[in-house]
């Protein structure tokens, strides 16, 4: 395979913050399209591993090779920008605005183009944050924990929302979670990760497309996987 | 429909003003001469007096246009100077001790440089207002930049947004709070500096008028004046507050 056909590689990636070690050693390669999962427990360095694809933060030891070329970022709190309608907020991105309506569209939000953050809620706050990381039509999406703030009901259409996307629009998607329901519902590869210092535990390739949050077939992966997270460091 | 409470806040508020006016009236009646502490009737009746001859509505704008001006420019220059100073923490230790010295320099004590420099007139009274104005704009202003989320600044990083894009989605919407909150507190001292600097060194307006009278000890016209002034000052606060809630009403916050 071609370096082309990859959106980034990490190699022997660390990072420390003074003396606390939050991610040792993690190499990961990822292939264009390819919908991939790092799960671990929480405060073991996750989000920091996002951080370092994305270029927000410097690795203290490793690299990474980015191919990618547009990038999306679903963080973990919204950060849209208060004083700004959820119109405006896309527009601090880009200037297309007939990509904006198309984006607002699919994520179900054309009624509340002029509606400010306030007034929206947690679940619609996200789909908005969802929205800007896809209106410039990126290859890869990163996603920090994007549903934790959720209740469940909001969460499963919001997962489900985020697969149909992934088919129409074909970017390649990096989440992040503690849930292994969520990753065996929106991926196909899944990294397990220790607590901190993060290391890569196992390696999942599910190989299906897992959709359905309930499905029976997943329980037992599922079961397999929290065991191994609980025990794994 | 007001409820209970609120009409009852307004009739002890009525009462007040009433209670003010008795006040007034008690005190002038004890001292007893209308040239140390006139009447409430005898002030008024100057007052329609000034409001027919037209002294009351010139200098008062003349007052107004001074202070206005003054506060203009102590925006400006406090809105490049605070940014300025915000973006830079060397620029900010540099300018503080500057900063710090001119708040705390009494108005009279600008008297000489200004008469030295631009005698009576209107320029003294419209400086003394800028520069009365001017450090606390600076200072609220960078503390402003100073706070911006700067998780908001991280999305502009990678969405590599252009910097005149973040300035003015993330940036000037985080510094207007700041900025409303400094002209709320500077409208009270811009409008009682100008009527100050005109009694020093001013040749017009209100602080004119009630030098004057005091000179030729007209005290029912210094206190119609005074009035006038005070009536003014309220208005402007009150209507300040009204455009501050209408923008943060505007902007959800």
């Amino acid at each position: 395979m071609e370096d082309v056909d990859f959106l980034f590689k990490t190699w022997q990636l660390s990072k420390s913050y003074r003396e606390l070690q939050v991610l040792d050693s993690i190499s990961i390669e990822m292939v264009r399209k390819d919908s991939i999962a790092v799960v671990g427990p929480s405060g073991c360095g996750k989000t920091t591993l996002l951080r370092l694809i994305s270029g927000l933060e410097a690795p203290t030891q490793g690299c990474v090779e980015r191919y990618y070329d547009k990038l999306g970022y679903v963080f973990q709190e919204d950060r849209l920008i208060p004083w700004r309608t959820v119109v405006e907020n896309l527009l601090f991105v880009t200037t297309d605005r007939g990509k904006i309506e198309k984006i607002l569209k699919m994520v179900g939000l054309a009624d509340f183009s002029n509606y400010y953050p306030s007034h929206l809620s947690g679940g619609m706050r996200q789909r908005v944050n969802l929205a800007r990381a896809l209106v410039k039509s990126p290859d890869l999406v990163l996603l920090d924990e994007p549903f934790q703030s959720l209740d469940l009901g909001t969460k499963i259409e919001l997962i489900g929302d985020v697969n149909r996307l992934k088919d129409t629009l074909q970017f390649g998607c990096v989440l992040v979670t503690h849930d292994i329901r969520e990753a065996v519902s929106m991926s196909r590869l899944i990294y397990i990760l220790s607590s901190r210092p993060a290391r890569v535990l196992k390696k999942f390739d599910l190989g299906l497309k897992s959709r359905d949050f309930f499905d029976p077939v997943f329980l037992e992966i599922e079961k397999e996987l929290s065991f191994l997270s609980n025990t794994g460091g | 429909m007001k409820t209970f409470l609120q009409n009852r806040k307004r009739v002890f508020f009525a009462l007040g003003l009433i209670f003010f006016l008795l006040c007034w009236v008690l005190i002038s009646k004890l001292i007893a001469s209308d040239l140390i502490f006139p009447g409430p009737i005898s002030v008024f009746r100057k007052l329609i007096e000034l409001v027919r001859t037209g002294e009351l509505f010139v200098p008062l704008m003349k007052t107004f246009v001074k202070a206005s001006l003054g506060m203009l420019l102590a925006l400006g220059v406090g809105l490049v100077s605070g940014f300025i100073m915000g973006s830079s923490p060397y620029f900010y230790e540099l300018v503080k001790p500057l900063a710090m010295a001119l708040r705390s320099v009494p108005i009279v004590s600008w008297l000489s440089t200004v008469i030295l420099l631009w005698g009576i007139g209107w320029k003294g009274p419209t400086f003394i207002v800028f520069i009365s104005l001017l450090p606390l704009i600076m200072f609220n202003v960078a503390e402003g930049v100073r706070s911006v989320d700067s998780k908001l600044l991280e999305v502009a990083r990678v969405y590599e947004v252009s910097k005149w894009r973040v300035f003015k989605d993330v940036y000037l919407g985080s510094v207007l709070p700041f900025l409303l909150s400094s002209i709320d507190v500077s409208i009270g001292v811009m409008w009682k500096s100008a009527i100050v600097a005109e009694y020093l060194v001013g040749d017009s307006g209100l602080g004119v008028q009630i030098s004057w009278s005091k000179f030729y000890i007209n005290t029912p016209r210094v206190f119609a004046y005074t009035i006038t002034a005070v009536v003014c000052g309220l208005t402007l606060e009150g209507v300040f507050s009204l455009v501050q809630r209408r923008v943060y009403s505007t902007w959800r916050m």
